[in-house]
């Protein structure tokens, strides 16, 4: 199969070439026949009042030089090729539309619809899976992942990081195509290929570094998602590619886009959790098993300051959660004359998060300029700057606390015991503005302390800069014929500064030794990006045949850099830069190196804008690949993957037997295959090294680390895809459906060495996925009046994962006290863990299951325990009762969305869903386990405490010895939701003078109601880009509601 | 035509420019990759050797556990019934840790041999600077790292893949994990690398200065390094457990008593534990416990280098897990009460004695008559555990290993004695052997001990194993016993309960004594489980084990008690000494 596509792929570009010189043999003469012209008569009418369009243009659809224009009644006659199948009608205000023609002698009734609906036909026919949003002018969000969330949400899974500001999501595209390697989409930014660095790590627990945050939504002119024929991208196209396009001069005319908007965001969901006499209760309860004493239980002691410590009613999400501000302001200037036009813009944001501590500010400067250098030599030059400061602290639980107390303000404000305060008590009992040690019986940080004393431009901040050039030449060589070079810079540049401060956090142990008072840390990072991107092309026009061919090659290079230093026990919370003088200096540091070429073509055929071919064949090496890679050519030291698509469309309609179908305005099927990969493959991992291991903290050894696989490639990604796009009732209803089956062959995994090499793992491409499924998207114009338009849309996507091979049938993964199974048959990122049943309420129930603990002489469960479902009827509850206890994979994801526009007003609702995914609530799991002082949800008010008790709940014990709280599926809840995502009113002042094109006052509510069973803060979950991280939960910051006010003006 | 040839002449540009572009190759200098890591000077020797020993640190611990848990000296603390670490140390101690691989984990011994055999490939012995060869020093201790390896490997699983070339590839990794004719047992390995060290054994280990391994603690370089003798004594000893060539076990005395004559590494009373009275009151602990808790200790000879705390570097737990999780066995309190501490209350006489077969030889000794005290229990163990209060046997934390030395010992002197011990025995001088236990390894004591013509069969053998020239070495059995020399009543060449006794039965029972004698020495220090192994098997009799393994929680139990447990039962079967090699 590949290598009759192969072959296809290349016959069909040797036939471009070979037409191309076919066409040029004889340039005096026209090739073609004498073309046959048809006459066509009809009207074009506004749909809403039925009134005719004068001046309305018509052409052929793809051919303008065949056009006409409508008369006063509307009316027109226009004369096309005879091959000619539709046409296409272009008014101002309207959107465009495209129609079949008609017999001959019939009247062809054009009906337009005003700019307000979506448009119904792009400029040129899809011959791709993809699908674009454009228009951010009335628009909140910080990084384009919130749009791409609210437009493409079937195209796209979108999953929120955190709603600490431009956290951004994590993106899928047709499923998960890797399981070790990235599974983020391609992100091209004006064709210049980024590395979002999505899976490098940073100090700050839960906090991710969004590449995409540095670049403002308002800069952006158009998103696209491309889902399938990405083999252009060679070996990083195999997630999808998501093509980013920058606002770029249009007009001579000078246009000043002002946008000011503010808003504010409400506290999020938080879990419910037990006030001050629950807690006490609990606590009590708790003792009970435990040999702690119970002073803080004392209610009777006659020390003043010890009871006014103990005896509060602190709610500590008071504390660290608050109602957020953001202002956000951008500037943008276009213009120019003939010989340059450019379009500049400047923004900044400030945004608070509901998070205390984690504010968010960015600065950014783009310019985009477009210049003439001489005749038929153009040049593009872009430069961009951002600069983002950031506060942080950790975020989320902790994956286990072993190695540090809990750090993350916003998760101690939650376990912390209500009955303290953050603050010192005097002698008398007063409260000072001293803030509060960690307490000494559950041993927890005071969040206040870590908020405070950890406040500082050189403590817990963040600095992200990013400096992109982008140099784009052309040589239009003749009318057919253009040398195009792109050549791209990108600089970005992180600096991270932690300190967690001495006063109110416990000292800890890290391994098991080193007392920790205080830590400081910094990173630095660097990644300088060089692209180059040469490209020939050349198209032609022959009566119905248009061939569009280009061909160039591409040369990435990529060093990145990274440098840390931590130590503990700076003098002083005051003293936090880090000198030679503290403890335990530790250092680590990451420099890596790569680079890819890529040889690519690319045609492009379409036949009387009916038939469209495209095919491109793709060839790339890298220095990650092994030097033995098989499945490409080798050439001289480097193997070339090889990456073939062709992909075919018919537009139906165009068809002469259409001419008298009525009811359906259009219709097209497109159906391709295509392959594209995966090169995130560790950087050396081809190639046997040593590296140093720090000896006796004083110099370095160098021992061998790991075994090369000189075979090791790619992830191949191949897809098939077939698809329809249909508009109905004169182009009132929409729709557009695509089904897709991908395969990913040779996925990156870990196998087991054989001991005698002294190493345990071997990166190998031994493995092989599949997804399935489908995305459809449907829209309805309800009603059309003059002044009032109504258009309701939904979109729907889902995929079906599923492993098919493994170097070792199974394994699984630990993460966050779950586990995650991976295994042949089964999607990736299940939850692997024990099934329930309930509690035993009574003595006799739990006798009546003689269950035991891990083995025969285990411990049994008692009354009050949960009863664990036993899988095989030995009456211990060990590793092998271990099921499947859910699958983060949706059944089906999407958008649905409303549209009103009355004369100005417009009123927008975007709802975003998931069904059926599960999701592993390691917050909760954390807040309902029942075993230690952490505060608890006031569910477990209900916990088991009696003989006979009807509750859903286990008892509560200290260090849960029975493992009540073990990963079950009592932490697996169904992560369904329907939430209205965005709703925004705006409104265009009618004005115009010479001064001031217009105003629009705007106003957005996101996140303003949630239907979801999911007791978590939010459904939308995601910790990590991976794709075994899927569906885990660990309580990072989640969305509250927002209303933000905006004004453009437009000068 | 001229479009075509501009469309042609792009094209070619495209792929003339796209070809230049492929040299893509990349420069780093986090990791060396193994082509460019040629080892020409001698600062890669250092970062080499350095990289090696950390891989040693690795298999510290490991090393130690094997050697120590499945013996008979120790069993695991019952207090600490919870917990992984428990479970896994239990389950070694019973013989049942199955697929676990907390302390079994042979992929470290490789990774030492694997980064060893790189070493020995790439550096290059002739390359010269000053007149002196650059590597010939790194290459004598590389060799003997990889040869101590493979010992470890032969003693905890059998017979094992056995390659002296790197494995830089996952083909060649395969090729040796697959191929089951390069196995080689312990008999053979012994071969090849006494054959491969040999070559080296006048070689000086080389220096690295000092470093530091905590707050202001410095240890001398020199000490990580196993001396090529002791390794090739230890190799020659295991051979002979085999081969039952007296001549292998003459070769391993020999090494041994080179090592330590050369080095002046003594068995003298600096390191005896004594009571100061006669009342059997105080006792002088200080001279033994500091040979642990000081690194500077002249009696130790080897240690893989551990730091003190994370920040420094890999820690070794074996302090901790001695300290906590193990206690002292009641066998091995057992073993105590079975000796007698010999006090004798004044050593006046004092004479010299010209050897008589051979001129020019003085020595010295000492003996008195007079009145002895005599009390039980050998005061090595209470030096090397807390003292037991509770009066049932076992039991004991276990301090021996202390936490402010966190150096793994792998050669200590006192240990190396008893090896030389045990070699000379079984060369066929168990006289000589008993003379080292009780008098103290010197010219002067073998003749005035000497008994049936053993000094003058010494003399012919052609070795020198027993000469240490006129020290001032005491009995072995002095160090925790007091006036050994003295005690004719509880310490006497053993009789042979048969009727006509052989040598070799003769042999038997003084390496009975040795094996008795020397738990008080090593216990602790991970040398017991293959002391057991080594003399079960060249008694090809491995109730000598099992018997002694069984008993370690029961010592008064009948023999009959003892062979009806399980644990017996399985050590009866030799294959169970072994662990299996797990690649998980």
């Amino acid at each position: 199969m590949k290598k009759i596509l192969y072959s296809l792929s290349l016959l069909l570009l040797i036939a471009a070439t070979g037409l191309s010189a076919f066409a040029q043999n004889s340039p005096a003469k026209p090739l073609a026949k004498k073309i046959i012209l048809l006459e066509y008569n009809g009207v074009v009418i506004d749909e809403a009042t039925g009134k005719a369009i004068q001046g309305a243009i018509i052409h052929a659809t793809g051919e303008k030089r065949y056009s006409s224009m409508t008369k006063v009644d509307g009316s027109f006659s226009i004369k096309v090729p005879s091959y000619t199948g539709q046409i296409t009608c272009q008014v101002p205000g309207y959107n465009d539309v495209q129609t079949h023609l008609t017999k001959v002698m019939k009247k062809i009734s054009i009906h337009m619809f005003p700019e307000n609906f979506k448009t119904d036909y792009p400029e040129q026919t899809k011959t791709t899976n993809s699908n674009s949003t454009d228009n951010f002018s009335t628009i909140s969000a910080l990084t384009i992942e919130e749009k791409i969330a609210t437009d493409l949400g079937a195209d796209v899974r979108s999953l929120q990081r955190s709603a600490n500001p431009a956290q951004g999501s994590a993106l899928f595209i047709g499923g998960f195509n890797s399981l070790n390697a990235n599974s983020q989409p391609l992100f091209v930014v004006d064709g210049v290929i980024w590395d979002t660095q999505s899976n490098r790590s940073l100090m700050h627990d839960g906090y991710f570094n969004n590449v995409l945050s540095a670049i403002s939504v308002n800069d952006i002119e158009k998103v696209t998602v491309v889902k399938n024929a990405t083999a252009l991208y060679g070996s990083k196209g195999g997630n999808g590619v998501i093509l980013i396009d920058t606002k770029r001069f249009k007009s001579m005319a000078t246009r000043i886009d002002v946008t000011l908007s503010t808003g504010v965001e409400t506290m999020p969901n938080l879990p419910s959790m037990m006030n001050d006499s629950q807690y006490r209760l609990y606590a009590t309860d708790l003792i009970g098993n435990s040999n702690s004493s119970a002073d803080y239980l004392d209610d009777l002691t006659k020390d003043k300051q010890k009871y006014a410590t103990y005896h509060n009613k602190t709610d500590w999400t008071d504390y660290t959660y608050r109602n957020a501000l953001t202002q956000n302001y951008g500037v943008n200037v276009q213009g120019g004359d003939e010989i340059a036009g450019y379009n500049l813009s400047v923004g900044y944001v400030n945004a608070q998060s509901t998070l205390v501590s984690n504010d968010f500010s960015r600065l950014n400067l783009r310019f985009n300029t477009d210049v003439n250098i001489a005749q038929n030599v153009t040049s593009m030059l872009n430069i961009a700057y951002s600069n983002t400061t950031r506060d942080l602290r950790d975020e989320g639980a902790p994956s286990d606390y072993s190695s540090s107390t809990v750090l993350s303000p916003g998760f101690l404000s939650l376990i912390k015991a209500p009955i303290l305060n953050p603050y010192q008590f005097d002698a008398e009992g007063a409260l000072t503005p001293t803030l509060a040690d960690n307490d000494r019986y559950f041993g927890l940080a005071n969040p206040v302390s870590i908020q405070k004393n950890g406040e500082a431009s050189n403590k817990n901040r963040l600095k992200y800069n990013l400096f992109s050039l982008n140099i784009i030449p052309k040589w239009q060589i003749n009318k057919s014929m253009f040398l195009s070079e792109q050549f791209s810079y990108l600089l970005n540049n992180i600096t991270e500064r932690y300190f967690l401060p001495d006063e109110g956090v416990p000292t800890f142990l890290v391994d098991g030794y080193d007392a920790i008072l205080n830590e400081s840390k910094v990173m630095s990072s660097m990644q300088t990006s060089l692209y180059s991107d040469t490209r020939f092309g050349w198209n032609k026009t022959l009566s119905a045949n248009k061939i569009n061919v280009f061909g160039g090659f591409r040369y990435m290079r990529d060093v990145y850099q990274q440098d840390g230093i931590v130590v503990n026990n700076t003098a002083s919370d005051k003293m936090p830069d880090i000198t030679s003088t503290y403890d335990n200096r530790k250092v680590q540091g990451v420099n890596e190196g790569w680079a890819s070429t890529a040889l690519y073509m690319n045609a492009d055929y379409n036949y009387a804008e009916k038939y469209f071919l495209q095919g491109t064949v793709t060839t790339e090496t890298s220095t990650r690949f092994g030097k033995n890679a098989t499945g490409g050519i080798k050439l001289s030291n480097y193997v070339w993957a090889i990456f073939p698509s062709i992909q075919g469309t018919w537009v139906v309609s165009a068809e002469p037997f259409f001419q008298n179908i009525k009811g359906i305005d259009y219709l097209k099927l497109n159906a391709g295959f295509d392959q594209s990969g995966n090169d995130d493959i560790d950087c050396f991992a081809s190639r046997t090294y040593f590296s140093s291991e720090s000896f006796l903290n004083q110099t370095a050894g160098l021992s061998l680390t790991n075994i090369g696989n000189d075979q090791l490639k790619w992830e191949t990604t191949s897809r098939a895809t077939a698809g329809l796009e249909i508009n109905l009732l004169n182009n009132r209803i929409g729709v557009t459906a695509n089904i897709f089956q991908s395969k990913t062959n040779d996925l990156l995994t870990y196998k087991t060495l054989s001991g005698v090499s002294g190493l345990r793992t071997y990166l190998c491409n031994e493995g092989a996925l599949k997804n399935t499924g489908f995305d459809v998207s449907a829209r309805v114009k309800m009603l059309n009046s003059k002044t009032f338009q109504w258009e309701l849309g939904a979109s729907v996507g889902h995929y079906k994962n599923e492993i098919t091979s493994l170097p070792e049938v199974s394994y699984t993964t630990k993460l966050y006290g779950a586990e995650v199974l991976t295994k042949v048959g089964q999607p990736a990122g299940v939850f692997y863990g024990y099934q329930t049943q309930g509690i035993f309420t009574t003595t006799e129930e739990a006798i009546a299951a003689n269950l035991k603990n891990g083995s025969v002489e285990g411990k049994s469960f008692r009354a009050g325990d949960v009863h664990f479902v036993n899988q095989n009827t030995d009456n211990v509850i060990d590793a092998s009762d271990k099921v499947i206890i859910g699958n983060p994979n949706p059944d089906l994801y999407g958008n649905l969305f409303n549209r009103f526009s009355y004369k100005n007003f417009t009123l927008n609702v975007v709802f975003n869903y998931s069904l059926g995914n599960d999701i592993y609530n390691y917050q909760r799991s954390q807040l309902e386990a029942g075993s230690n002082y952490f505060n608890q949800t006031t569910a477990l008010v209900n916990r088991w405490s009696y003989e006979g008790q009807q509750t859903s709940l286990p008892r509560a014990t200290y260090g849960d010895p029975i493992g009540n709280s073990r990963f079950s599926d009592r932490w697996i809840e169904d992560g369904s939701y329907l939430r209205m995502k965005s709703l925004t009113l705006s409104y265009q002042i009618p004005i115009t003078n010479t001064y001031l094109q217009g105003i629009t006052l705007w106003g957005t509510a996101n996140n303003l109601w949630t239907l979801t069973k999911y007791l978590g803060n939010d459904p939308e979950v995601s910790m990590s880009n991976r794709t075994l991280y899927q569906g885990i939960d660990r309580g990072l910051l989640s969305s509250g509601r927002s209303f933000i006010l905006g004004v453009n003006i437009n000068l | 035509m001229k479009t075509i040839k501009s469309f042609l002449l792009a094209g070619a540009l495209i792929v003339a420019a796209g070809t230049a572009f492929t040299s893509c190759d990349v420069n780093t200098t986090t990791v060396m990759f193994a082509e460019d890591h040629n080892l020409t000077s001698a600062r890669d020797t250092v970062y080499s050797v350095l990289g090696i020993i950390n891989k040693l640190q690795m298999l510290a611990d490991q090393t130690v556990l094997l050697g120590e848990v499945r013996g008979d000296l120790v069993t695991t603390a019952l207090e600490f019934n919870e917990g992984e670490d428990f479970t896994a140390l239990g389950k070694l101690a019973n013989f049942e840790q199955g697929d676990d691989t907390t302390y079994n984990n042979y992929s470290n011994y490789y990774a030492v041999i694997n980064n060893c055999n790189y070493f020995i490939s790439r550096a290059n012995e002739d390359l010269m600077s000053h007149q002196q060869s650059i590597f010939l020093k790194e290459i004598a201790v590389v060799k003997a790292y990889r040869a101590w390896m493979y010992l470890q490997l032969a003693k905890i699983y059998g017979t094992v893949p056995f390659y002296t070339e790197p494995l830089l590839s996952y083909s060649d990794i395969q090729a040796v994990a697959n191929d089951p004719t390069n196995r080689k047992g312990m008999k053979d390995i012994c071969t090849w690398l006494i054959e491969d060290l040999k070559p080296y054994v006048e070689v000086s280990t080389p220096s690295y200065s000092s470093f530091t391994y905590g707050d202001n603690v410095t240890i001398d370089s020199r000490l990580f390094f196993f001396p090529i003798k002791l390794v090739l004594g230890d190799l020659y000893l295991w051979k002979g457990t085999y081969t039952s060539e007296a001549d292998d076990y003459a070769k391993a005395a020999q090494y041994y008593r080179d090592y330590l004559y050369e080095n002046e590494k003594l068995a003298s009373s600096t390191f005896a534990i004594k009571y100061t009275t006669d009342q059997f009151l105080g006792i002088n602990f200080n001279s033994w416990r500091s040979q642990f808790s000081q690194i500077t200790s002249a009696d130790r000879i080897a240690v893989i280098p551990m730091a003190l705390k994370a920040a420094y570097g890999r820690t070794s737990n074996v302090s901790s897990i001695f300290s906590s999780k193990l206690v002292s066995s009641p066998q091995l309190d057992d073993l105590s009460d079975s000796t007698f501490y010999c006090y004798a209350s004044n050593t006046t006489e004092f004479s010299l004695i010209r050897d008589s077969i051979y001129t020019s030889t003085w020595y010295n000794y000492t003996y008195t008559p007079g009145e002895l005290a005599y009390t039980r229990g050998d005061l090595r163990l209470d030096g090397s555990c807390m003292s037991n209060l509770s009066g049932t046997k076992g039991g004991r934390f276990i301090t021996k290993q202390n936490a402010s030395n966190p150096h793994v010992t792998i050669y200590r002197t006192g240990i190396v004695y008893y090896r030389l011990a045990e070699a000379i025995n079984r060369a066929g001088f168990p006289i000589t052997a008993f003379t080292m236990l009780k008098y103290g390894l010197s010219t002067g004591n073998l003749i005035k001990y000497d008994k049936n013509g053993e000094y003058a069969r010494l003399k012919a053998s052609g070795y020198t194993f027993f000469d240490l020239g006129d020290n001032q070495n005491i009995g072995l059995h002095a160090k925790g016993c007091g006036n050994t020399e003295m005690d004719a009543l509880h310490y006497s060449f053993p009789t042979i309960n048969v009727v006509t006794p052989t040598i070799s039965d003769s042999i038997d029972a003084v390496e009975n004594l040795i094996c008795n004698e020397n738990a008080f020495e090593s216990a602790f220090e991970g040398q017991r489980f293959f002391d057991l192994m080594r003399m079960s098997i060249r008694r090809n009799d491995p109730s000598f084990l099992a018997s002694r393994i069984a008993r370690r929680n029961h010592p008064n139990a009948s023999d009959s008690e003892i062979q009806a447990t399980a644990l017996y039962q399985k050590l009866l079967n030799t294959s169970n000494w072994y662990l299996p090699m797990i690649d998980k």
